[in-house]
């Protein structure tokens, strides 16, 4: 026989054991909804914790089968064998002990949180101390791989999965959320003057800059260095004034994401996607900066990390719609950051109905004409509700006319198109007279309430 | 350039034929060898062969994460040489460095030795196993090329909106694989006119075929590891006695027995029960036939292991297994192992691998099985329950004690089983409700994967509304009676729970069953 030798590279035999899959996780919003609800209920993960058991239960069974045949195949060390052999105790005690009464505690609900687990190792090795044949050390250590259990598992709607612990939740949400949010907004192309949170482009100095590179006229390109734009150099202040009464639970679509659901992932959304851009640039201090301000009985404004996951995780869509103390909550706040006149302040409201408790005593003067108006319309709407309008609009009015501060208002009405025909739409409109407009979303749209938020209200700020 | 570095080992290859053709007195010359660069690349295909039986096989996605972590944590064999027993032989190596000390000469001389003595047999033996693994292997190989190339053409034509389809390509080949391998056949192949509308069909259609052939030609393959294992062994000592007589090498000897320390490299070939076992057994048929020549002539005659055994009575068997188990007990902890480590630890690990081969003796002693198909009917790792009626809806239970099935599997089997034949039209939407039976390690669990109906419009086969729920299955009298959520909201009346079409299960499992239909499918 004759013999020959080739060489075959490592991209004609591919390696057996790699993952055929693209990686690459596509978390969408409505995933993101889902994520969100397992986060907040414990509950509801238990196929996931019982997934889990059992994906440990048969990689650990995998692992003895191999050590097994490493023992007998292949040449070891006297350190090596001693861990091989320990490994192997440790896997099989577990295996046959461990799991099964976890996965029965699962079942039974028993064990939802990260403290659970950790309450059950110490149990369980308390347990075990005299038996002698386990090294208790490297058991506790290895249980340890327990904690797992509680993670959330997402899938994507391409089958690749992702497990999160509930720590990084909030991160992890936040950070897809928002590079999906700058990306949604750099998508726009660069043909006229567009408004961005980073300037704005000057057409005309672009187009000249553009001449001069190019040599040509017209030119025949615009680079990306030709692009002038007026640097932002003022500071804005973001309040999201997120409505969280009773009607906020409505659902919007399939899968069950509540009207809140989409309204606190949108704030999560833009609030990570402030600060990445924050990041992005480096400045001397944050050029914007997001808080929160649920619509609620005393609402507290929501600023850092800490209060964002907390409203994260508890937040709840009940009660009547506190939302003139949120306003006045937030203006409070706003006062008390900046003293100096060199600032954007941004309100955008999200709400989907009408505010309904009226604050005594107010500061601020409420206009006649309005009173009037609803004074001389027949309807339906309930006083408390029009004194509210009224006060609210009181409120604007003399934010717009104050000249310590830039403020600017807008205001998203959550429903179909249909409301414009409502009174709440023509409520809400008159409320608004001078003032800004009212921006219908359509629920059923929520997933693009954050682009549609950036491009027509904080872009303009 | 890498020529001239191998050069040394292309000696000790050459050394090797002729070694062999001093020995046996011919050569074998329809093989292959590769030697991987890259050790940890023969670990993988090492730990492939092993668990699909050829080295090209498609895993499930389960297997490959569970070998990944098991690599990561170092706990895979490395042993220096693989052989997959087609026609030409396959023979794997890791190379060993390339300047060999005369230690690591010998042992791939030896390597080597044993490998053709593989070859040597494929060649010349009656029996159809290596012809049918070099077919299995050929199937194998078209399977994997039409995968990545459908993959291909579908994430081509649809602009990547086809991001799922390797996984689910690749887990549907691994599934159904082992599923008709083991006799469960209820797949739905699309009509051949489906062919034409998408790619999607076009694939399922001939890898589902595929995998029938194949699973058709694995399972008439005969049983002849035994003999294979014994001729290499048998060789392999006659040459390390011929080339340590020759005095080409020396080898200590231990202190406190004087018997020889044979190289560490060598331990996947001396230390493992099986070659043990089967060279101990190809020598006393040395003892009956008295001249080697006609010995050989013999063993090529097999056509399967069950012919080989048959030369001996069953006393005589079980006499070969107990006293070498016996005596393999007494040295091997002692020379291939740390004198640290405690006796029991190791020995465990030995008398485990000596069971296998008793079980697989006697079973075909016994039983007469020549082909492994019979092998694999007599304990099924997979195998069909029947069905459970709930309503109208028909939910499947499988017993499945094999650790390429893991949940994200059970898509596959849900998306097509041919079981719903009536019930569906196109290929996707069976809503095939399912619960399987699983041992792993030490638990046995009832798995349910339950699908609800779709509303929206799925982006892939993995985009359903699915429900898992998995329990213990447990003789214990309090199971199964959890106190449950306080708020199931709308939970559905079940009228009608009908388990007479269910076959062969223990009260636990029914138990289980009824656990899972109450409490999980119609939770969401």
């Amino acid at each position: 026989m004759p013999h020959r030798i080739y060489f075959i590279t490592e991209a004609e035999f591919a390696d057996p054991l790699q993952h055929y899959s693209n990686q690459e996780f596509v978390l969408e919003f409505e995933d993101a909804a889902q994520v969100l609800k397992l986060w907040r209920n414990p509950h509801l993960g238990r196929s996931s914790r019982e997934g889990a058991v059992l994906s440990i239960a048969s990689k650990n069974a995998v692992a003895i089968e191999n050590i097994l045949q490493r023992i007998m195949n292949t040449p070891l060390t006297a350190p090596e064998e001693e861990r091989l052999i320990n490994e192997m105790k440790l896997l099989r005690f577990i295996g046959e002990r461990v799991l099964p009464d976890v996965l029965e505690r699962v079942n039974r609900n028993e064990l939802q949180t990260v403290e659970d687990i950790l309450k059950y190792i110490q149990e369980l090795l308390k347990e075990i101390k005299y038996e002698g044949s386990i090294d208790l050390q490297s058991l506790a250590e290895k249980l340890n791989q327990l904690k797992d259990i509680v993670d959330i598992e997402i899938t994507d709607a391409f089958g690749r999965k992702k497990r999160i612990s509930r720590e990084s939740v909030m991160d992890l949400l936040g950070k897809i959320l928002g590079r999906y949010l700058v990306k949604q907004i750099s998508d726009v192309p660069i043909d006229e003057v567009h408004k961005r949170p980073r300037g704005t482009i000057r057409l005309k100095e672009t187009y000249r800059s553009a001449i001069l590179s190019s040599q040509t006229i017209p030119p025949t390109e615009v680079k990306q260095e030709d692009i002038m734009r007026i640097k932002k150099d003022r500071r804005s202040l973001v309040y999201l004034i997120v409505d969280m009464s009773q009607s906020m639970r409505k659902t919007v679509f399939e899968g069950g994401m509540s009207r809140l659901d989409g309204a606190l992932l949108t704030s999560l959304s833009l609030y990570y996607y402030f600060k990445t851009l924050n990041r992005r640039k480096r400045k001397r201090y944050d050029m914007f900066k997001l808080a929160v301000v649920p619509i609620r009985k005393n609402p507290k404004v929501v600023d850092s990390d800490k209060d964002m996951e907390q409203l994260l995780l508890t937040a709840e869509a009940r009660g009547k719609t506190y939302m003139v103390q949120s306003v006045l909550a937030a203006i409070e706040h706003a006062k008390k950051q900046h003293k100096y006149k060199d600032i954007d302040i941004q309100f955008t409201i999200i709400t989907d109905g009408m505010p309904n408790v009226p604050s005594y005593p107010l500061k601020y003067k409420t206009s006649s004409e309005l009173k009037r108006y609803f004074s001389e319309i027949d309807t339906n709407t309930k006083p408390d509700t029009i004194e509210c309008l009224v006060q609210l609009n009181g409120i604007f009015s003399s934010l717009k006319n104050d000249r310590s501060r830039n403020w600017n208002i807008s205001y998203f009405l959550m429903g179909p198109e249909s409301l414009r025909n409502k009174e709440i739409y023509i409520h809400t409109k008159q409320m608004l007279k001078g003032i800004t407009r009212p921006i219908l979303v359509d629920p059923a749209q929520v997933k693009n309430l954050g682009e549609q938020i950036l491009k027509e209200s904080i872009l303009h700020a | 350039m890498l020529k001239e570095e191998l050069a040394e080992i292309i000696v000790v290859y050459k050394n090797a034929r002729e070694d062999f053709k001093t020995l046996v007195g011919e050569t074998p010359e329809n093989y292959r060898v590769l030697i991987f660069l890259n050790p940890e690349m023969h670990v993988s295909v090492n730990r492939v062969l092993e668990v699909t039986g050829t080295p090209q096989a498609i895993l499930t996605s389960e297997q490959i994460t569970n070998l990944r972590a098991a690599r990561i944590n170092d706990f895979l064999p490395t042993s220096k040489e693989t052989v997959y027993n087609s026609l030409p032989t396959l023979i794997y190596l890791s190379v060993p460095s390339y300047e060999l000390d005369k230690e690591q000469e010998f042992t791939l001389r030896i390597m080597f030795i044993h490998a053709f003595a593989h070859a040597l047999m494929n060649e010349k033996t009656v029996s159809n196993s290596a012809r049918t693994l070099a077919q299995l292997y050929q199937l194998d190989v078209i399977l994997k090329e039409l995968m990545s190339n459908n993959v291909y053409q579908l994430n081509k034509v649809s602009q990547n909106k086809h991001v799922w389809a390797w996984q689910y390509f690749q887990d549907l080949i691994g599934v159904i694989r082992l599923f008709t391998e083991a006799g469960v056949e209820d797949f739905y192949t699309p009509p051949e006119d489906a062919r034409k509308y998408t790619l999607f069909n076009n694939f399922s259609i001939e890898a589902i075929n595929l995998i029938g052939e194949r699973a058709k030609t694995a399972r008439k393959k005969h049983l002849h590891d035994l003999i294979d294992e014994g001729f290499a062994h048998y060789i392999q000592q006659k040459a390390i006695d011929y080339l340590l007589k020759k005095e080409e090498y020396q080898l200590p000897k231990r202190h406190e027995d004087r018997s020889i320390m044979y190289p560490r490299g060598l331990k996947a070939l001396i230390a493992p029960p099986i070659g043990v076992f089967s060279q101990i057994t190809v020598s006393k048929l040395l003892t009956k036939y008295k001249d080697e020549k006609k010995m050989f002539e013999k063993l090529f005659s097999y056509a399967s292991d069950i012919e080989f055994l048959e030369e001996f009575s069953w006393d005589e068997i079980k006499d070969l297994l107990a006293v070498n188990k016996n005596t393999h007990s007494e040295y091997v902890v002692d020379h291939w192992h740390s004198a640290r480590s405690r006796w029991s630890d190791i020995w465990s690990v030995y008398a485990y691998g000596w069971r296998q081969i008793e079980e697989y003796v006697s079973k075909v002693y016994r039983r007469k099985y020549s082909t492994f198909g019979q092998l694999l009917d007599d304990n099924p790792s997979i195998s069909s329950k029947g069905y459970i009626k709930v309503d109208d809806k028909k939910v499947y239970v499988f017993e499945a004690n094999d650790y390429g099935v893991g949940i994200d599997q059970l898509v596959i089997l849900h998306n097509h089983m041919a079981l719903y034949r009536d019930d569906f039209k196109t290929i996707l939407p069976a809503f095939a409700d399912i619960i399987v039976f699983k041992k792993v390690g030490g638990i046995h669990v009832a798995t349910l994967f339950a699908v609800h109906k779709t509303k929206y419009k799925s982006l892939s086969p993995y985009h359903l509304p699915v429900i898992t729920r998995a329990v213990q299955v447990t003789k214990r009298k309090d199971a199964y009676k959890f106190e449950l959520d306080d708020e199931k909201e709308e939970k559905f009346e079940i009228r009608n729970i009908d388990y007479t079409h269910l076959k062969k299960l223990t009260q636990p499992q029914r138990g289980a069953i009824s656990y899972l239909i109450k409490e999980g499918l119609f939770e969401l």
